[in-house]
């Protein structure tokens, strides 16, 4: 079981009550996780994992220090909360630093399920023979992995501060491939409850995803309309999101840098479609109520009707601003549109369906200009319809670009992308879009 | 893959814990004999309760980070982790447990976990675990380091880092320098039911900044990071570097980007400065070469591998000049110990003799597989709570037999482009299709760097690549690069390792223009 509000109070307040320094802060973080891995149609390594780290934060004026244990017994915390006020005294001023925050209000969420805290080994070895039973069955050979784990976050100060929070996660992801090496498919959910993860149903998806992938032709790397499902979408959500920093902006390095100075906050920078915002207590993405500092987090619009409505805050940064800090988001959800995936497809003249990217990386962020790949499963789209697999991409684009061109979306859902992003820490909610001039650059043999 | 956004959000995770820690030890490290008897308790707790095989690892991580930007100190982190790790094969099947409560009583519970888990995976294993057989090794390695950067005090690396930062804003046009400096030491017990009974004490240090140029005029803006590598040595490598000098070129060449000359596109002769080429031998050969990717058992996340065991022993990977080494052993290597994680003793062996694809890194429940009957020692977790599996040694690009120079070989060069640096980089999840792009490039005209580029990234694909490579610098140009952030497996693990190689050629390599 983890840890109770009650038994993280009693942590947090007997390390408090050790402080000699002017004011204190002290985060407990920690859980249980669990995990099977599978490849080659059987089961790999499995393992369990069970555990807490406290840190504490000793300030004197503008001189911090931090110490982590995870060592909760009177002495041990003595020896911790000692260390932190040494380096502290030792520490040079910082004048970016911030007082502990008080008593804050939080708006109940909830991130907790039983049925995902609960999940036994046996359950896991379930979920995962019944891929490997379905891959026997259709002839393709799968790894994949499944993961459960319920954790805690709390934080006191010695202002009164205290918030505590729980969370549960049940992840589910595997690649299907053909024995030939020709064609490979992939599916992977993220959930805060284990009952909406549905193993059989993401197998058979990778595993049809194998099969309609194999033996692809090459085509000519240019600029081509993308159906991009929501797992590709995800990442480029996430890269425009990642360099959303306020202070990056106000100093001039950043795309949303305003030139000559400011940030383009009140900008139109995307498709008047879009609209991107966080909230916890989202029902499909639901996360814990506050963040690492303490700040609560609440619904939060980032881009509506394709403008940039804020950027992040520290509370630093918001002060010297004059603005409100905005609490580091623990989602992000892009609200989608009516059409359903077959109408996206049936509006393409001549395009890609794209099931995944994979290894994105920046190559340009004043202009947020991303590279990647396509993975386990690209289509042509011919005259509104799927007529065959192709070869994999690799593509030079700016998702700044890519959300000035969709044309149409589907309703969103809870997504975990390519590169892994919407998995417990920070939940992602999106839809699958209909782009136009997505640019590829060059082809790859990769299966 | 190099997890670089792991690696900043943990920063930043740090980052938002503001403040500092000494150095003194708050977990005292136990003594060889109560490590001992707590593996012991673990063994014996294992084997009552029917494993076949079972080993237990006791480690203690330690990390300190300094942060920095103009002019301030903005940060100083230390961190400290500990706890326990049991991994058994019971009914020949894998199961493993982990906790942070170190005491008999958790680890005989962890240990009957660890096998409860075995059990329950027993129904879909299809492939008995096999181990090569090991050697029983009792006995301690460390990192030679020549000054530990945990027994130094803060104030020289503080005083260190503020002179970075002053050097680096004195050049006229460059805005702002983030400099910091992270220091790892990772303790680790090892024992085995083979017999084993290894403590070892790793040490790595890395400093590092980066210097931007605004032009608030242009609204453009560029970066450049210290080309220095992380390293398996201590506080005497930041003290060898010339770290200001650096930091003033940095600053230099980031400011004279806003005036380079657009990179041109299409096939060009590529130079690679070691400070670049490192990335691009973790990628394209570093990863290939694993064997886990070749046998599909990261085919969910890393991907395979087009280097299929059909290849080996045949397959022309470059160009006869390509000799690359697997090397666990290499001095100041990131990924250098005595022993690996599964018990093994560190080797040094050919993955690519004469441009021929030769080896594969190995485990000892995967060398089997391939009809081998020892283990090349690849095995590595990255925490007390991670399962241990087959991770990157150094992997290192041997230097020519002629001692050539960077100079010999721009001066052998009539039309191309030196880059320095890593910089963007992405792979296929076969290893084929690459881009990298790196911190300074440069033309090269008949023989001479005539003029800084600017936007410059190279594509290209693995054999081609390699097999396109005409030139290797001597061992005068060969130099050691790395990350602490190699990702693979899931959950994903961290690994640190090195790279040695030369500056080298490489012809008809297809040349973009990053910019929109």
């Amino acid at each position: 079981m983890i840890w109770t509000r009650e038994q993280a109070k009693a942590l947090t307040d007997r390390a408090l009550s050790f402080s000699k320094a002017e004011s204190t802060t002290v985060t407990l973080t920690g859980g249980e996780r669990a995990n099977l891995r599978f490849a080659r149609n059987t089961a790999t390594t499995s393992g369990a994992s069970s555990g807490y780290s406290l840190a504490i934060t000793a300030s004197f004026g503008q001189k911090n220090g931090t110490v982590t244990t995870a060592e909760f017994d009177d002495a041990a915390l003595q020896r911790a909360t000692r260390a932190a006020e040494e380096i502290a005294r030792l520490s040079p001023d910082n004048p970016e630093s911030m007082p502990p925050l008080g008593p804050q209000t939080y708006s109940p969420v909830n991130a907790y399920f039983d049925d995902a805290a609960g999940a036994t080994p046996e359950w896991r070895a379930s979920a995962v023979g019944a891929a490997i039973e379905l891959s026997k069955q259709r002839d393709v050979v799968s790894a994949g992995f499944v993961e459960t784990q319920a954790g805690i976050q709390a934080i006191a100060s010695s202002k009164g501060l205290f918030a505590y929070d729980r969370f549960t996660a049940a992840d589910y992801n595997l690649t299907a491939r053909t024995p030939d090496g020709t064609g490979s498919g992939w599916a992977s959910r993220s959930y805060n409850e284990l009952k909406q993860l549905k193993p059989e149903q993401l197998a058979t998806t990778a595993i049809e995803k194998a099969a309609l992938s194999k033996n692809p032709v090459g085509i000519e790397p240019g600029k081509y309309t993308v159906v991009l499902e929501p797992a590709a979408l995800a990442d480029l959500l996430a890269f425009m999101m990642f360099s959303a920093d306020a202070r990056q902006a106000d100093e001039g390095r950043s795309f949303y840098s305003k030139k000559g100075g400011g940030t383009r906050i009140g900008e139109q920078l995307v498709s008047e479609k879009v609209r991107i915002y966080s909230d916890p207590a989202h029902p499909l993405g639901p996360t814990v109520s506050f963040d690492n500092e303490g700040l609560p987090l609440s619904k939060h619009m980032w881009v509506d009707n394709g403008v940039l409505k804020d950027l992040f805050y520290s509370r630093f940064w918001a002060e010297k601003m004059k603005k409100e800090p905005t609490a580091g988001p623990s989602n992000l959800i892009m609200e989608g549109g009516s059409a359903t995936r077959d109408e996206l497809i049936a509006g393409t003249e001549r395009g890609v369906l794209v099931t995944r990217f994979w290894y994105i990386r920046p190559l340009d962020p004043q202009t947020i200009l991303v590279t990647g790949l396509t993975r386990d499963g690209l289509f042509l789209i011919e005259k509104g319809k799927v007529t065959r697999a192709v070869k994999n991409m690799r593509w030079n684009e700016s998702p700044i670009v890519a959300f000035n061109n969709i044309d149409a979306m589907t309703a969103a859902e809870r997504v975990v992308s390519g590169e892994g992003v919407g998995g417990s820490g920070l939940a992602i909610v999106c839809p699958a879009a209909r782009i136009r001039e997505f640019t590829f650059s060059s082809a790859s043999e990769a299966v | 893959m190099i997890d670089r956004r792991q690696f900043v959000q943990s920063m930043l995770v740090l980052g938002a814990a503001a403040g500092a820690r000494p150095s003194t030890v708050l977990f005292a490290y136990p003594p060889a004999e109560e490590l001992k008897n707590l593996a012991d308790a673990a063994l014996a707790a294992a084997k009552q309760a029917g494993a076949s095989y079972a080993d237990i690892r006791i480690n203690r991580y330690r990390n300190q980070f300094i942060f920095t930007r103009d002019r301030r100190v903005q940060n100083i982190v230390n961190t400290e982790d500990y706890g326990f790790g049991v991994r058994v094969i019971a009914d020949g099947t894998w199961g493993f447990a982990s906790s942070s409560n170190v005491t008999k009583d958790e680890i005989a519970r962890v240990a009957g976990q660890a096998v409860a888990i075995a059990r329950a995976n027993k129904g879909i294993n299809a492939e008995p675990v096999r181990l090569a057989p090991v050697e029983p090794f009792t006995g301690v390695w460390n990192t030679p380091v020549k000054k530990n950067p945990f027994d130094l005090p803060l104030q020289p690396k503080l005083d260190l880092l503020m002179q970075i930062n002053d050097e680096a804003l004195k050049v006229p046009g460059a805005s702002f320098v983030s400099a910091f400096m992270q220091f790892v030491d990772e303790h680790k017990y090892f024992a085995s039911s083979d017999g084993s009974h290894i403590e070892q004490s790793l040490i790595r240090s890395y400093p590092s900044f980066t210097v931007t140029a605004v032009d608030r005029a242009t609204g453009k803006f560029y970066e450049r990071n210290a080309l220095t590598a992380p390293m398996g040595m201590g506080y005497e490598y930041v003290e060898s570097y010339p770290l200001l000098q650096e930091a003033r070129t940095a600053a230099e060449e980031a400011v004279a980007m806003h005036k380079a000359k657009p990179a041109p596109a299409g096939q060009k002769t590529l130079i690679l400065h070691p400070t670049n080429l490192w990335l691009t031998i973790h990628e394209s050969v570093g990863h290939p070469t694993e064997l886990d990717r070749a046998l599909g058992y990261e085919a969910n996340f890393a991907g395979t591998s087009f280097l299929t065991t059909d290849k080996l022993g045949k397959f022309e990977f470059g160009s006869k000049l390509v000799n690359i080494i697997a090397d666990k052993t290499q001095e100041h290597g990131m990924a250098t110990c005595g022993y690996d994680d599964d018990g093994v003793k560190t080797t040094r062996f050919p993955l690519i003799k004469d441009g021929v694809f030769v080896d594969y890194q190995t485990t000892r429940d995967q060398a089997h597989l391939i009809g081998q009957t020892a283990s090349h020692g690849c095995s590595y977790a990255d925490s007390w709570s991670s399962i241990p599996f087959q991770r990157m040694p150094n992997v290192s690009l041997e230097p020519g037999d002629k001692d050539l120079s960077e100079q010999d070989i721009i001066g052998a060069t009539d039309d191309g482009v030196l880059v320095k640096g890593d910089g963007s980089y992405s792979i296929d999840h076969q290893r084929y299709n690459f881009q990298f792009s790196g911190q300074t490039f440069w033309e090269v005209k008949n023989g001479k760097v005539t003029t800084q580029l600017r936007d410059l990234a190279y594509q290209s694909n693995t054999p081609e690549f390699w097999k396109s490579c005409d030139m290797l610098g001597g061992k005068s140009t060969y130099l050691l690069g790395g990350a602490f952030s190699d990702g693979k497996g899931q959950p994903t693990q961290t690994n640190s390792v090195s790279h040695g190689c030369p500056v080298a050629r490489f012809t008809r390599v297809n040349i973009l223009n990053t910019a929109l």
